[in-house]
Order: C-alpha cells, then sequence, then structure tokens
C-alpha cells in the first residue's frame, strides 16, 4: 500500500514538474510580433502587402566571379514543391550545370527590367519555420534603432543591394540572398505591396534626414504633393506650420529636407490606373525613429 | 405622413449620406524613415569680378568647402565632376545640370574689390531641386579678412542647411608642446578652427597651463609658474598684452569666466582640501563657495551662470556634482563606475561634457544635466579635456599615445568629434598640443 502511493506521488511531482517546465514558458510567451515589412524593392502592386517569405539563413554568397554570371550561391531552402517550378524564362542566361535539382533563376545586376515580372498564381511552398523567433528583419529594424547616437547605414547597404538585385519571379524560386522574407508571408498569395508602400519605399530612399536636431520628436512636416500621371512631380510644398517654419531653423531644416525629398525622387513609380487616388498626396515626413537624442 | 413614409425618408437620407462618405479622402503617408548622409553640396569658384581677386575668389570657396566638409554634415561635390561652369554661374544657374550630379545645394559667389581698396564678397545659396534661393549675403572686409569672410558664409550655409548655429568663425587656443619628454617646451599657442593663422602667444619660458577664453573671445585667461608659484594672467589676444590677475598659491586648473564675463571661477588647494572660488573681476573680491574637506576642483559655469558644475571627490571617489552659482543646493549627477573628471557645460546648455577614467582607460564622455543618458564618445589610452565649440555640437579635446617599447612615439594632438560620436578628426598643428579651448563665434 505504501508503494503505491509512492508511486503515485512520485509520478504527480514529475508531472507537474514537466507541467511547469515546458508549460509555464507558455503564459510569458509575448504576442506574435506584427510584422511592419520593410519593403526594399519595388514589385507588382496587390491589394495587400505580401512580403516575400521568410528563409532559412542561407550561407554567405560566393565572391561574384568576373566574367561569369554573378551567381550568389544558395542554399536550396528545404521545401516540398507542392508544384513544379515554373520552367526558366527564355531571356535568362543559361546556369552552369549544377547537381542541384530544381533550376534557379538569375539574379542579374544588369537593368534587365524589361520583362515586368509576372506573379505567378502558382501556390507556394509550404513555408517552413514561421519562427516567431526573431526575424531578421525584426533584429536590423532594432540594431537600427540601437544605432541612434551612431546613425550608421546598414539600412541603407541593405538598400542598396536589394537594388541591385533583379526582381525575380515570385513563386517558389528561392530568393536571392540579401532580400528577406518576412513571417507574414501569406503562402496563398504572390508577392505584392500596396501603392502607399510602394511611394513610401522610394521616398525613403531619397530623404536625406539633417542629423542631430533638437527636439526631434517634434517635428513632424506635412509636404503636399501634386503629380502628373506618369509620376512627375507637378508641385510639393510645406503645409505645415508657417509661422513656426519662418521662426524654427531646426524645423525649417527638416521641411526644406523632406521638400528636397520629394522633389529628388521625381518621377515616382505608381499604378497609372489608380491615379485618381494619388494625384494628390499629403506626406507627413517624421523623423522621430532616425533621430535620436 | 406616414410611418412608412417617414422609413422611405430615412432610408434615402442614409444612403445620400453613405454616397458622400464614398467620396475620396485625399491620401495621406507617412514617411518615418530616410537616411542620414552627409549632404552633396557644390562650392564651385567664386567669381571675380576683376582678374586681381581670381586667386582670393578660389581660395575663399576652398576655405568654405574644406569647413563644410569637416563638419562631417556636407560632402563638397568633386569640381571636375561639375556640367555647368563657375564662370558662366554668372549669366543664371542651369538647375538641371547641378540636378543631375545630384548636388542638394549649391554656393554661388562673386568676390570684388571696393574703391578703397576692400574686399566685397557677395554669395547665395540655392536650393537646386527647388529652383529657389536659400539665402544670401555680402560681406566687406579687408583684403587680408578674406579668411573670416569664408568661415562667415560657412556658417551662414551650414545655419540654414541644418537648423544648428555654426562654429567656424571661431579660434583655438591651446598649449603647443615640443622637446623630448625630460625637457618639454610648452607654449600658449593660438590659431583658427581650421589650423590656420597659427601663432604662438608665449616664448615657453616659463610652464604655461589650462589656457581659457572669455566671453568676448578676445580674453584668454592662463596659468604660469613664477618661481614655483602659480600665478593667472589675462591675455589680450588684438593688443598681445598681458596682464597679471594675481598670484594664487595652491591653484591647479586656470579660472574659467562666467558667460557674462564679470566673474572667474576656480578652484584652489589649501591644507590638503580643494575649494571652489568665485572672484569678482572689477573688485577683485574672492568668495569661496564649497566648504568641504574633500577635493572639488575643476569648476565651470552654466551657459545662463545659475549654475555650476564640478567634481569633488566627496563621495568617495571622483564625481560630478552640480550647484547653485553661490554654492548651496549641491547635488551629485554622476553614479557611474570610474572616475569623472574635468566637467563642461556645453554653451547649449542641454549637455555636460567630461572626462571618465576607468580600467585604465580614458574616454570622453557626455551627459544630460540630470546625470541621466551617459553616452561616451572617444576613448583611449589618454583622451581628456573635452571643450565646446559655440554650437554646443562639436567637441575638441586632446589625445596621447603612449610610446613604443624604445620609448619612441609618443605624441599629443588635438582632436574633434560630433555630438553623435562620428567624426573623429585629428586638428593640424606644427607641433604636439594638449589642453585645448574652444572660443566663442569672434564677434
Amino acid at each position: 500500500m505504501r508503494r503505491d502511493s509512492y508511486i503515485f506521488s512520485g509520478a504527480l511531482h514529475i508531472s507537474i514538474a514537466l507541467l511547469s517546465v515546458f508549460g509555464l514558458p507558455w503564459f510569458f510567451k509575448e504576442p506574435p510580433i506584427d510584422d511592419q515589412p520593410i519593403v526594399v524593392d519595388i514589385v507588382p502592386l496587390g491589394e495587400k502587402t505580401n512580403p516575400p517569405p521568410k528563409q532559412a539563413d542561407n550561407p554567405q554568397p560566393e565572391p561574384p566571379k568576373p566574367e561569369a554570371k554573378p551567381e550568389p550561391a544558395k542554399a536550396e531552402p528545404p521545401k516540398p514543391t507542392a508544384a513544379p517550378p515554373p520552367p526558366p524564362k527564355p531571356e535568362q542566361v543559361p546556369l552552369p550545370p549544377e547537381p542541384k535539382p530544381a533550376p534557379k533563376p538569375e539574379a542579374k545586376p544588369e537593368p534587365a527590367k524589361a520583362e515586368p515580372p509576372k506573379p505567378e498564381p502558382k501556390p507556394q511552398p509550404d513555408t517552413k519555420s514561421k519562427s516567431k523567433a526573431q526575424d531578421d528583419l525584426e533584429s536590423l529594424l532594432k540594431s537600427v534603432d540601437k544605432l541612434k547616437p551612431k546613425p550608421k547605414d546598414d539600412l541603407d547597404k541593405l538598400l542598396k543591394t536589394a537594388e541591385k538585385v533583379k526582381a525575380t519571379d515570385q513563386g517558389n524560386q528561392p530568393l536571392p540572398q540579401s532580400v528577406r522574407g518576412s513571417a507574414s508571408n501569406n503562402p496563398n498569395e504572390p508577392v505584392s505591396m500596396t501603392e502607399i508602400d510602394m511611394i513610401r519605399a522610394q521616398i525613403y530612399r531619397c530623404w536625406n534626414i539633417p542629423a542631430g536636431a533638437k527636439d526631434a520628436a517634434n517635428l513632424i512636416v506635412p509636404i503636399k504633393v501634386r503629380l502628373q500621371p506618369d509620376g512627375t512631380v507637378i508641385s510639393a510644398e510645406h503645409a505645415g506650420d508657417m509661422i513656426r517654419y519662418g521662426t524654427d531653423s531646426f524645423y525649417r531644416a527638416a521641411a526644406d529636407s523632406a521638400r528636397r525629398a520629394v522633389l529628388a525622387c521625381s518621377p515616382l513609380k505608381a499604378p497609372p490606373s489608380k491615379y485618381e487616388q494619388w494625384r494628390e498626396l499629403t506626406l507627413r515626413f517624421n523623423p522621430k525613429e532616425m533621430v535620436g537624442q | 405622413m406616414t410611418a412608412m413614409h417617414h422609413l422611405r425618408l430615412f432610408f434615402a437620407a442614409a444612403c445620400l449620406l453613405l454616397l458622400a462618405g464614398t467620396a475620396r479622402a485625399e491620401l495621406v503617408i507617412d514617411i518615418t524613415r530616410g537616411h542620414m548622409k552627409p549632404l552633396p553640396i557644390a562650392v564651385p569658384e567664386f567669381n571675380a569680378a576683376q582678374p586681381a581677386q581670381a586667386q582670393v575668389a578660389r581660395d575663399i570657396a576652398k576655405v568654405v568647402a574644406a569647413d563644410l566638409e569637416r563638419s562631417g554634415l556636407f560632402k563638397p561635390i568633386d569640381s571636375r565632376a561639375f556640367i555647368q561652369t563657375a564662370s558662366s554661374l554668372q549669366t543664371g544657374v542651369r538647375f538641371p545640370d547641378w540636378k543631375q550630379i545630384n548636388a542638394e545645394a549649391l554656393v554661388q559667389g562673386q568676390v570684388e574689390a571696393t574703391p578703397d581698396g576692400r574686399l566685397r564678397v557677395e554669395f547665395r545659396l540655392w536650393d537646386v531641386f527647388a529652383e529657389v534661393q536659400m539665402a544670401g549675403q555680402a560681406y566687406t572686409a579687408s583684403s587680408q579678412g578674406w579668411r573670416r569672410i569664408s568661415h562667415l558664409i560657412a556658417d551662414t550655409i551650414y545655419k540654414r542647411m541644418t537648423g544648428e548655429d555654426g562654429y567656424f568663425d571661431t579660434q583655438i587656443v591651446y598649449i603647443a608642446e615640443d622637446g623630448p619628454k625630460s625637457n618639454r617646451r610648452k607654449r600658449l599657442a593660438i590659431m583658427d578652427q581650421d589650423g590656420e593663422n597659427h601663432r604662438f602667444l608665449t616664448d615657453g619660458s616659463d610652464l604655461v597651463l589650462t589656457p581659457r577664453f572669455s566671453p568676448t573671445a578676445r580674453e584668454i585667461t592662463y596659468m604660469s609658474y613664477y618661481r614655483g608659484v602659480p600665478r593667472v594672467y589675462i591675455f589680450q589676444i588684438d593688443t598681445a598684452r598681458r596682464e597679471l590677475l594675481g598670484d594664487f598659491p595652491g591653484m591647479t586648473f586656470a579660472p574659467r569666466f562666467s558667460p557674462d564675463g564679470n566673474k572667474v571661477i576656480f578652484s584652489m588647494a589649501v591644507d590638503g582640501t580643494s575649494n571652489i572660488y568665485e572672484m569678482d573681476l572689477p573688485t577683485r573680491r574672492k568668495q569661496r563657495l564649497t566648504d568641504s574637506p574633500f577635493i572639488d576642483t575643476s569648476p565651470s559655469y552654466s551657459p545662463d551662470g545659475s549654475k555650476v558644475v564640478f567634481n569633488s571627490d566627496r563621495g568617495g571617489n571622483q564625481q560630478i556634482y552640480v550647484m547653485n552659482a553661490d554654492g548651496s543646493g549641491v547635488q551629485r549627477i554622476s553614479f557611474g563606475d570610474g572616475r569623472y573628471a574635468t566637467p563642461v557645460w556645453s554653451p547649449r546648455g542641454d549637455l555636460i561634457a567630461f572626462t571618465k577614467m576607468k580600467g585604465g582607460e580614458f574616454y570622453i564622455g557626455v551627459m544630460h544635466v540630470d546625470g541621466s543618458g551617459e553616452r561616451l564618445l572617444a576613448n583611449g589610452f589618454l583622451v581628456e579635456g573635452p571643450t565646446w565649440a559655440p554650437n554646443g555640437r562639436v567637441l575638441s579635446y586632446w589625445r596621447e599615445t603612449p610610446s613604443d617599447e624604445r620609448g619612441r612615439g609618443n605624441s599629443s594632438r588635438l582632436y574633434t568629434i560630433d555630438l553623435t560620436g562620428v567624426n573623429e578628426r585629428q586638428a593640424v598643428t606644427p607641433v604636439d598640443g594638449s589642453d585645448p579651448a574652444w572660443s566663442p563665434l569672434i564677434p
């Protein structure tokens, strides 16, 4: 009889221990981070912003061979391919023979954007590891935040390398090394972005923020922009407090930099079919995130 | 009116309202990111009205571009990339040419000689993409004053583009050192902040220490030893006349001026303790501000003159304290590991710079006036003695590198660094230097 009670007690202890070790952290798990992707490349428009799928970490690309096509070495993400991958497009340079099973598209640095990437309505393979653990993009954001006293250009480098990468086909091709996916990818829709994100991404690239401004928390500058159907900027006018513009030299510097950014970005790429939506914009420039004190 | 009628009316009204609601609202997009890069600016040669001014016109543009580049916030575009030539600017700015080389701003200037032999310089600052003039000024000076005009132009451009006051029309006074370590010759020296117009103010026969500027930037105090006794001099820069403020046995640092220029504050060591004193310059009356058995030293006024920051070891080790200008309300503001010394209040009033010693390394850092937000900007074997540029944005200090195992290579040079911690640059001096002090903007 006593032995039974020992066994029962031991089992109860072990089960409670197991429950606390594996179950308790569940209470303290943070809610999944609402993923606001940084769009670094212009991809086709869609109803919503659907970033490319997150990949497992790839090894560093090989140094580009001079005469050969600069082909970043990619580790094939272990994805079970539901549908056969699309045949390589005719204008792509033939790849050197590879032991890998699926042919990969070239990431050509030349402006071979003649062929607009067609959104492939193929179902993408299930993205593995939609882990809520550190998203590459999130960690990049965080490190940019930490660098506020020493503004570095990590984000810029990322933007630059992404620019060189041709917008590849969406679908099940693995992405070039510099394109980081995101956990909020919806595998059933093609990669896309809204017009708003498209305009935002372009302005991000053009805006040179005056550094070290005082009261950066309070420097929101509205700029009213009028655009032609082809995206050329007709006018970009400061639409904020004119008295403040005349008296606060920091506000004026920020406002001028914002206006310059819009003018330098002309012509903006935006879908002509939705011209009525974006022909008149108000852009609210807010350097708070970038300028720390 | 029947209830049905009311209902239909209401329904119709609701439909109308809904339709009105679907009218397009203007699109508002938040832009929260960008990049921070030095602003590309084009500074072509200034135009000379007469050929005799051609060299000055070129030199002025060069000094302006060098000032802007040294600040780390601007990137002057190489003149070989210019599409429109400097001389054709007089007939009109061809903005597409400058847009093409990605110049966000353009400086256009003209130099001419006035009938009485002076120099007249005018310049315009153009916003290339908006195609509007942002600033324009004209200056007249003697022909030797062209450097000051260049610095004033650079200050105007800097202020217009960044919103901050400029700091280019300033001077730096420091202790120039040469000779072997065992027999160092120390001379007082002064130069423009870009290293030009350098001259020695003393001959090195006496040991000189810790020069400071007065708020008018035309006087310097410094300490010298005369027969072993520390004495304080006031040196007039324009007339090179020197006046003795007094002998102060036990003084270790030269006094600092108050912001209104009427008082000086200093510390004196007496019988093993060191306290802070204030002296009224017109009456030469001394008033003791701290009265502790500890070592209180290195005081510095706040820019409004109401508070004083100093370092003291009354808390156990050397830390930074703030008190009212009359000596009351002493409060400790630094609590970190290590020793804190030489605190200086920023001319903007928002930060205090200091030297920190920790773990065998030296650091230059800043913190808010309540002690929070401590940030270390520079470090090294020995970095010490921060001094603020008048816009509170740039610091200067000196850095000593140790000698190697053969006893050679020891050097002591002046450096400047931006408040964000980037753009650390060595200041150009003819010989080694230490103990810099940055002047206010020259009136």
